[in-house]
């Protein structure tokens, strides 16, 4: 009994994240190899077959692309405003406290929420940006009815959701910084870009490269803001993979295919926090003495 | 501070505000439009707008989010209070007993924190769907009732509690059962505080699985403030005032926990370095 007692209290706890996490991933490798009626429940193996069916159909490719472009139009305007955020609000008066705490609380909202807000401000003919376009003389814009606009616009939410957090932690990362390195380069006269350059980026690197992946796995997994503000359009416009992973699974039924693609994304992000775990012992510099 | 620095910095600041102010402004302009009348969404002239408080009321009479508020209370409380039972327990063991697979274990539940949500949703989402809950407010909360970050977060607070305060208990004869309740959940009660404030504005906020397993009287607030705005779609001419009522609604819960949290969350980050 004595023996068994941490075992108990562990139990609830590590029993429901091995059922509700640890098992999903076997399972969904059961799955994604078996042909499963939802039905009546019948599987039969079909080896890889799910997985070739997926890399010959036109909507994966087309998915793939669309989060590839949402990840480029929003992470790298995030990393680089907050970089340069970071060494502003990093300062500690109560101005530069209440800008930290503004950027951060779009972060903690509800994204069904903001997404709606946000699909009224795009909306073409009563939206509150062409409204404000059209005062200054400048036609209506179809945000959310171009393809491409459409994209832009769900990358717009996505930096301005995100941009308080990445802020927070350069802003960690540039505290971690001895000052005695900046008042060497300023004794030897090193300009604000050589300082920047050459102590700055090096040592935030880690934080630099901690976010990008963190950003990376995180648009992956854009689904509420999509799903909310343009539902994957117009024309599949912003069918991003997760939610071509929800029409397969939950619209289509499509369990079989929907957890080969599961699978796929899943080693996919795996294999992106590996190459993040290779990569920071080679290169980067997490230690200064 | 020479001049070009001294109008550099002044210029990044004034740029910061500004920027500052774009990122609450789409709380602000959805708060104020959600005041008005369809109808003075469309008319540029200022002094023909009306004020239209009933708004808010619309949202449970009209739009009936009622019922929808009631669901996702009910969820994120008894998830809330499911996740804070089953993490003391399992960060009580990991903090103050010795056993055999302690590292291993813990390892496992730091490890569910870099474990996506879309490869557990068709197996829980067929799980749930055997054991017949599907739809049901059950569905959306037996997945979420563990949670490996705040066992995590609780595990080290839990192991900063000085040994000193337990041994008198001990010498008593009190159980490892008594020593947690009464030695070290009262210590620890802000940090289990501000988890269960988070755990509840987690689930408060959560859409995706919600989706998946509730339909019709069991949705959430969240779903049901989707549809609602999804049932008007590009249609200019709608009741934006009343979606737009419905959503700042939606945002209060977390606005308030962001006011009650925001020193832990954005002041205390710049403290410690993460390296």
């Amino acid at each position: 009994m004595r023996i068994l007692r941490p075992y108990l209290y562990l139990l609830p706890c590590v029993g429901l994240l091995g059922l509700f996490i640890y098992w999903p991933i076997v399972y969904s490798a059961w799955l994604s190899i078996h042909q499963t009626n939802i039905l009546n429940g019948r599987s039969r193996y079909v080896g890889f077959d799910n997985y070739l069916e997926l890399f010959g159909s036109d909507q994966f490719h087309h998915s793939l692309w669309v989060t590839f472009l949402l990840m480029l139009v929003s992470v790298p305007p995030r990393l680089i405003l907050a970089l340069a955020l970071a060494h502003l609000l990093r300062e500690s008066h109560a101005f530069a406290r209440m800008l930290r705490g503004i950027y951060f609380l779009p972060y903690v909202t509800s994204s069904v929420a903001i997404s709606v807000i946000w699909s009224w401000m795009f909306n073409t003919d009563i939206g509150f940006i062409n409204l404000t376009l059209g005062a200054i003389g400048i036609g209506k814009v179809p945000w959310l009815q171009d393809v491409n606009l459409a994209l832009v616009a769900v990358g717009i939410v996505a930096i301005w959701k995100q941009l308080g957090y990445d802020t927070l932690l350069f802003i960690a990362g540039l505290n971690a910084i001895p000052d005695d390195y900046y008042e060497a380069a300023r004794i030897d006269r090193a300009g604000r870009w050589r300082r920047f350059r050459d102590i700055t980026f090096p040592l935030v690197a880690p934080t630099t490269l901690f976010l990008l992946v963190v950003s990376v796995i995180d648009s992956f997994q854009i689904f509420t803001l999509v799903n909310v503000i343009t539902r994957g359009g117009p024309a599949n416009g912003t069918d991003v993979l997760m939610n071509f992973l929800y029409y397969l699974s939950f619209t289509l039924f499509d369990i079989s295919t929907g957890s080969a693609l599961a699978v796929l994304l899943f080693l996919g992000l795996v294999a992106i926090t590996l190459a993040k775990l290779a990569f920071a012992r080679d290169k980067v510099n997490y230690d200064l003495s | 501070m020479t001049f070009p620095d001294r109008l550099l910095h002044f210029l990044g600041w004034a740029g910061a505000a500004l920027l500052g102010f774009g990122v609450v402004f789409p709380f602000l302009i959805g708060i104020g439009a959600s005041l008005l009348a369809p109808s003075d969404l469309l008319n540029p002239n200022v002094g023909e707008w009306s004020l239209h408080p009933e708004n808010y009321l619309r949202v449970f009479t009209e739009a009936g989010l009622g019922a929808y508020f009631m669901n996702s209370i009910i969820i994120a409380l008894s998830t809330t209070v499911g996740t804070m039972i089953t993490s003391i327990l399992a960060a009580y063991a990991f903090a103050r007993m010795e056993f055999r697979g302690r590292n291993m274990l813990f390892w496992a539940v730091l490890g569910t924190l870099t474990i996506p949500e879309l490869i557990c949703i068709i197996p829980n989402y067929l799980l749930m769907a055997k054991m017949k809950l599907v739809p049901s407010i059950w569905a959306a909360v037996l997945p979420q009732l563990a949670s490996g970050f705040v066992t995590f977060f609780l595990r080290q607070h839990f192991m900063g509690v000085p040994k000193v305060y337990e041994e008198a208990a001990r010498l008593d004869g009190a159980s490892h059962f008594k020593i947690l309740v009464d030695v070290i959940v009262p210590i620890c009660w802000a940090a289990i505080a501000s988890m269960a404030l988070f755990a509840f504005i987690a689930q408060w906020n959560s859409y995706l699985w919600p989706l998946i397993v509730l339909r019709g009287d069991t949705q959430t607030v969240q779903i049901a403030l989707a549809n609602l705005q999804a049932s008007v779609r590009e249609q200019p001419f709608t009741d934006w005032p009343l979606i737009l009522a419905a959503s700042c609604v939606v945002l209060l819960p977390s606005i308030v926990f962001f006011l009650f949290a925001e020193r832990q969350l954005v002041q205390g980050a710049g403290l410690g370095g993460i390296k």
